[in-house]
């Protein structure tokens, strides 16, 4: 699918590099390097031979080079057959064209939007586990009134 | 045809639907399975394709095939090909792993679990396994003697005689040595360029004098003064100090040159002594009652018989 200039509002050229939280209103094209983040509310192409080393988040993602992050479409993903992802995807819908690449933990369907725990994930194996909240015990009415 | 438990690459007719691996001597199936209904099995091995129709479903711990898969149905189970994987529009797979050389995947399945494709690192039973040294060429192993002996003759020679660097190396020695490492920044060394320049900076500004350490030394027990005590261990005390006023009243001369610790050992010694002594005194005294006693009983006897 060729991804014309005119249905994308902004166009980040093959020279740019950015670094950083990028966040769009509607559809972008990325044909650079982005290393941070990127949100949109429309759709992301990222074009044959731009890397990102990001998280995106967006309503479609369409993949022609290479993205080194977790994606999450909350409508559909796309794979083109030079498309690259290293990460976990989550989407509703996703065409894969053969000779694309995956690399992580994947949850295409319907409700893999809703349900948000990454249990079993690699990635979330690998992250550091939440600091445990320690409760202590209430004194018993029969205790406190001893006292 | 390889092998889905050692690897090994072996041929076969087209027509064979299952053979022995010439190396592992097991046997394996060749033939492409078809999945038309739910299949539950623990593990589900050929050589050949796994298809999955639109009713089908395999529950399974591993799905090896060795020339991919096609899933139009249910598969749960980790999935190992060699091959490519195809997963149609209504199909849907769940499970820890799925590694393939390619993946197609329609719009409308559904995935869950770790997807590797292509597979870095191939599943071991996939992996062919090729023999280090096919076949030995004897004019190929003659080169290699040749090479190794001329490898041999340069590790005789010193390396003075081969480079005519090492001569200039030794004539300059000097400039060969490296400098001194120097301590760039300390924070003393600041201080003292400070000093020396006669400007004060933030970063050096004049260090505290290290102060000596507090010599520790102890008072006579006569000189130290008495700490307040709280009114229990006041009386405690003076009940103390009123006893060895008059232990120094009655014995004088021993109160002056004996601590008062070694008095307490004594009568603990003295209290066990009492102890000890007192079962050795009561029982002198029974014995010496048992013998009146006896004397008592005996004397009326020797009268009768006196006056028998």
């Amino acid at each position: 699918m060729a991804a014309s200039d005119q249905e994308f509002s902004t166009v980040i050229g093959p020279d740019a590099r950015f670094k950083g939280e990028l966040t769009f209103e509607s559809a972008a094209k990325v044909l650079g390097t982005i290393d941070g983040s990127i949100t949109a509310k429309g759709k992301v192409y990222v074009a044959n031979g731009s890397k990102c080393k990001a998280t995106v988040t967006a309503k479609e993602v369409s993949v022609e080079g290479h993205i080194e992050g977790n994606v999450e479409a909350s409508d559909r993903i796309e794979l083109m057959a030079n498309g690259r992802i290293t990460g976990d995807v989550v989407a509703a819908k996703m065409h894969m064209a053969e000779g694309a690449s995956i690399n992580g933990f994947c949850r295409i369907g319907a409700n893999a939007g809703n349900n948000s725990d990454h249990s079993s994930s690699r990635a979330s194996q690998t992250a550091e586990p939440k600091p445990s909240i320690e409760t202590r015990p209430s004194p018993s009415p029969v205790m406190a009134g001893k006292k | 045809m390889r092998c889905y438990l050692c690897g090994h690459v072996s041929e076969v007719s087209h027509k064979a639907l299952s053979s022995t691996c010439p190396k592992c001597h097991k046997a394996i199936k060749i033939e492409d399975l078809v999945v038309k209904n739910y299949l539950p099995v623990n593990d589900v091995q050929t050589c050949g394709t796994i298809t999955i129709t639109k009713k089908g479903r395999i529950a399974a711990k591993r799905i090896q095939a060795g020339d991919g898969v096609v899933c139009d149905g249910a598969v749960e189970g980790k999935i190992e090909t060699a091959g490519p994987i195809q997963m149609g529009s209504h199909s849907s797979w769940k499970g820890s792993e799925l590694f393939g050389s390619s993946l197609k995947v329609d719009e409308g399945a559904t995935l869950h679990g770790y997807v590797a494709v292509p597979c870095v690192v191939a599943p071991s039973s996939l992996v062919e396994t090729k023999p280090l040294v096919r076949h030995v060429d004897p004019a190929i192993v003659e080169d290699h003697d040749d090479a190794t002996s001329e490898i041999d003759e340069e590790i005789e020679t010193p390396i003075e005689e081969q480079t005519p660097v090492a001569e200039e190396i030794r004539s300059k020695p000097a400039e060969r040595q490296l400098p001194a490492p120097k301590i760039i920044s300390t924070r003393r060394a600041a201080v003292e360029r400070a000093a020396a320049a006669g400007t004060t900076t933030r970063s050096a500004a004049p260090l505290p004098t290290p102060k000596p350490k507090p010599t520790v030394t102890r008072k006579p027990a006569a000189t130290s003064e008495p700490k307040p005590t709280p009114p229990r261990a006041a009386a405690s005390a003076s009940k103390k100090t009123a006893s060895a006023s008059k232990a120094a009243t009655s014995t004088p001369s021993k109160a002056k040159t004996e601590p008062v610790a070694p008095k307490v050992i004594s009568t603990r010694k003295s209290a066990t002594a009492r102890k000890e002594e007192k079962p050795v005194a009561k029982a002198t005294k029974s014995r010496a009652a048992a013998k009146k006693s006896k004397s008592d009983i005996k004397k009326p006897s020797k009268a009768r018989k006196s006056s028998g």
